[in-house]
């Protein structure tokens, strides 16, 4: 398909026509942006750098229903709900649709998760270019672009008065119809003022790290000194891999009221001493200096031995809200002055 | 719907005075609404906030606490302690938009049957014109 | 300012070099300009890392409570030395409070006290450099400093006033005990208290009907994504095993973030933390949600006054608010 413009005010006219879509786009809350349904595109909220929540939960909710039960008087199980209804997310970030590539690895792995598998395949995602990046940023480090496609169906650039609009695949053509005189073809004028935006933002991220060499250096340092003296001041809450796009851990608790009940699936984060105690009371990972370890590793090393693929998109959403400025790309840094520890 | 709305209420009796006074109140034959389910506790100052949050969340409509009237705790002071607590817990609730007639606490002394019957007459009533209960309530989207 | 933090440098390290303190908590430069960073140091060497700025913001109280709850190694001799600590009024209310409760010896902390008359707050701060078109770049390297009461920074070599009252962190505007008390030693002169109007920030929400209320209230609980932040940054939730996390014999609050487990879990911690909250404001600054957490905590401060005129963190020698009582405390229940 041809690159295309859509007009802003056309927003409105394109959401009437999405009819039979679950609209779900950025929206502002006291200066709190999340990714919310709306009626109509044009009431999204479209000046924010990032979400303070990842899209990653249209997908993978935190709280996800497994099945219920119920006891009257014969057993009676009933699955829970998957996603039917055709979605589409607006305004995703290249980086957050970049993190869905590396959170299929994961839920498809050995075994396919139904719940997401359905969500995934539901859901169409028109992605927003970033056009002035947090300075907390660095996709560029990691592998991406602030205007990359990985994982979007549809891109959008923000060209002032108007989108600039790449479909990339199939499923974003059904969501982008034509003939209609919403989407008109773009002009090299436009290709041109899209690729300044373009090269503007990728110039504003001024966050970098070289992750070459990580992972192996991250292999000496196991037994380093190094993770003591970095976690004296985590206080040891979520935020890091709540708001982290590619975190995914998850817990599986049941909830029960006498004759009836449910199993649920919540988010979980390694970062509290609850994640890995044992039945024992057992803890493999008593201190604070063994969790912020464990996250570091699983993202550069673990992940990457496994699926080949770094489990970090560089959103910078864990540097701009840790409470106590712990920051990974200075961490990552650090790693790589320290030395070797042998034996 | 509101009339035929029977609510649920809770409530949490002191073993020493006003699950007495319940029983008098039976054993005297003074009517009182059946809507009332008694969890008899060995002392008002029992009583942890997380009760009343959870009575909520589970679906009460209405809770009340009772216990002996202060000076007349069986423990010498739990209810003391409980009050405090109390107090501060339905300040609270009403700060984030819970009807206060919804939590009641009252002193009920073993002698006091005629008092039980008619605070839970009282309360009964007044959960049943503000309806159910859904501020703090599980919410169930089977449903 | 720069003479606070001269003087904070010298005290850590002759106190570090003498061997008096085992470590050191103080602040540093964060990775950007808006937030200073907690940093721990035990050599006298690292001193210079120290900061004493606007963006001072953390209470550092919480590592107390680490440093308590530190077990020795088999075999070794416990290291009961104090610990070093700077404490800004706020703080050190916070340290009343763990010394009040016994959970931490005095002798364990060589507190350095700072008089504060107020502190800015970084999401204001970060606003307003977006505001002036401050370059990504500039933002790292970016001075934020205190002179005679007034607030400036310094980026690109141009050097500007920031305007106190947009950037002042709300509670700090609300703050009426500016001067630490409990302290083995205060750095700067003491600053006058001001007289201002107490609870302004719950007044609005005082004033709604319940309806009104109780729709704010679930439009906030149902934001929180129980990330515990709020939890763990604060110095007073020290339990082991806080109660909305037992999980054994029962647990009280399911694992499901939804709107009423999200209000049993900030009710049950608002409960926890009548007479005891020394408005620091932490746990709404670190929220991710936005979520107004003041706005709880403050109204059970104000009934605690109100009703059985009550301060936390006044005094180590007062009797927690929950563990006394008074035959004629006010009595609403007949």
């Amino acid at each position: 398909m041809d690159d295309m413009v859509l007009k802003k005010e056309k927003l409105s006219e394109w959401s009437n026509e999405l009819s039979g879509y679950k609209l779900i786009a950025p929206s502002k809350e006291d200066d709190v942006v999340i990714f919310k349904e709306t009626a109509n595109l044009n009431m999204a909220s479209l000046d924010y750098a990032n979400s303070v929540k990842p899209p990653k939960e249209v997908f993978f909710p935190q709280t996800q229903e497994l099945f219920r039960f119920e006891k009257t008087p014969e057993v009676k199980v009933s699955e829970g709900k998957k996603q039917t209804e055709k979605v589409l997310l607006f305004g995703v970030r290249p980086c957050d649709a970049r993190s869905l590539l590396i959170l299929d690895k994961l839920f498809y792995w050995d075994s396919e998760d139904p719940f997401y598998r359905q969500a995934r395949d539901n859901t169409v995602i028109v992605g927003l270019a970033c056009t002035s990046p947090h300075h907390n940023c660095y996709c560029t480090s990691v592998g991406g672009k602030p205007y990359s496609n990985e994982g979007l169906d549809v891109l959008m650039t923000d060209l002032g008065d108007r989108f600039f609009v790449e479909v990339i695949t199939k499923k974003g053509e059904e969501v982008i119809r034509r003939p209609n005189e919403l989407f008109l073809t773009a002009t090299s004028e436009d290709k041109t003022l899209r690729d300044e935006i373009w090269e503007k933002a990728e110039s504003e991220i001024t966050k970098h790290v070289d992750v070459e060499g990580v992972h192996d250096k991250l292999g000496e340092l196991f037994d380093s000194q190094y993770w003591e003296k970095k976690a004296q001041t985590c206080v040891g809450c979520g935020i890091c891999s709540f708001l982290c796009p590619t975190c995914h851990c998850f817990d599986i608790t049941d909830e029960d009221c006498g004759t009836c009940g449910r199993r649920i699936r919540t988010w979980d984060t390694c970062m509290i001493p609850e994640y890995t105690v044992h039945a024992s009371g057992y803890n493999p990972r008593p201190g604070k200096k063994n969790r912020l370890k464990n996250r570091v590793f699983h993202k550069f090393r673990y992940f990457p031995d496994r699926f080949d693929v770094i489990a970090c998109v560089g959103c910078g959403r864990c540097i701009s809200k840790c409470p106590v400025g712990i920051d990974i790309v200075e961490t990552l840094k650090e790693v790589k002055e320290q030395e070797e520890v042998k034996d | 719907m509101l009339p035929t709305f029977e609510p649920k209420i809770l409530a949490f009796l002191c073993n020493w005075c006003s699950y007495a006074g319940a029983d008098l109140a039976g054993v005297s034959r003074f009517q009182y609404p059946p809507n009332v389910r008694i969890v008899r506790v060995m002392c008002s100052g029992r009583i942890s906030p997380r009760f009343v949050l959870k009575s909520f969340q589970e679906g009460a409509d209405g809770v009340l606490i009772a216990g002996c009237h202060p000076g007349d705790c069986h423990y010498s002071k739990g209810n003391y302690y409980t009050r405090r607590r109390l107090t501060v817990l339905g300040k609270l609730l009403e700060h984030v938009g819970l009807d206060p007639r919804r939590f009641k606490v009252k002193w009920i002394s073993a002698s006091e049957g005629g008092k039980f019957a008619d605070v839970v007459k009282e309360i009964t009533e007044d959960v049943k014109k503000l309806g159910p209960q859904n501020s703090l309530k599980r919410v169930d989207e089977n449903e | 300012m720069s003479e606070i933090e001269d003087k904070i440098r010298e005290i850590a390290k002759k106190l570090l070099e003498e061997g008096k303190v085992k470590y050191f908590i103080g602040y540093a430069k964060g990775s950007d300009a808006f937030c200073a960073k907690p940093i721990i140091i035990d050599d006298p060497k690292d001193v210079d890392k120290l900061i004493w700025s606007p963006c001072c913001v953390n209470n550092l109280a919480v590592y107390l409570v680490d440093e308590i709850k530190k077990k020795p190694r088999r075999g070794e001799e416990p290291d009961l030395r104090p610990v070093g600590i700077i404490a800004k009024a706020c703080d050190e209310r916070g340290i009343t409070v763990l010394l009040q409760e016994n959970i931490l010896p005095r002798e364990r902390a060589y507190i350095i006290g700072i008089p504060c008359s107020g502190m800015a707050e970084p999401q204001k701060l970060e606003k307003l450099a977006g505001e002036k078109g401050i370059s990504h770049k500039a933002i790292y390297d970016m001075h934020i400093r205190e002179e005679e009461n007034e607030f400036s920074f310094e980026a690109e070599g141009v050097k500007e006033a920031l305007p106190r009252d947009e950037v002042l962190a709300d509670k700090c505007k609300e703050c009426f005990q500016h001067n630490p008390k409990e302290c083995d030693i205060v750095i700067g002169e003491s600053v006058e208290n001001p007289q201002i109007e107490k609870y302004v920030t719950i007044k609005e929400l005082e004033d709604m009907s319940l309806e009104d209320r109780e729709k704010f209230w679930e439009k906030i609980f149902e934001r929180c994504i129980r990330c515990n932040a709020c939890k763990e940054v604060c110095p007073l939730c020290y339990c082991e095993e806080c109660t909305v996390e037992k999980a054994k014999p029962m647990r009280w609050c399911s694992k499901s973030v939804d709107k009423s487990n999200n209000a049993f879990y900030h009710l049950m911690r608002a409960m926890h933390l009548v007479g005891r909250c020394i408005d620091c404001g932490e746990c709404e600054r670190v929220c991710p949600m936005g979520i107004p957490l003041r706005k709880l905590y403050k109204k059970l401060e104000k009934e605690a006054e109100e009703l059985y005129g009550y301060e936390a963190g006044s005094s180590s020698e007062d009797v927690p608010l929950f563990a006394a009582f008074t035959n004629d405390d006010p009595d609403e229940f007949e």
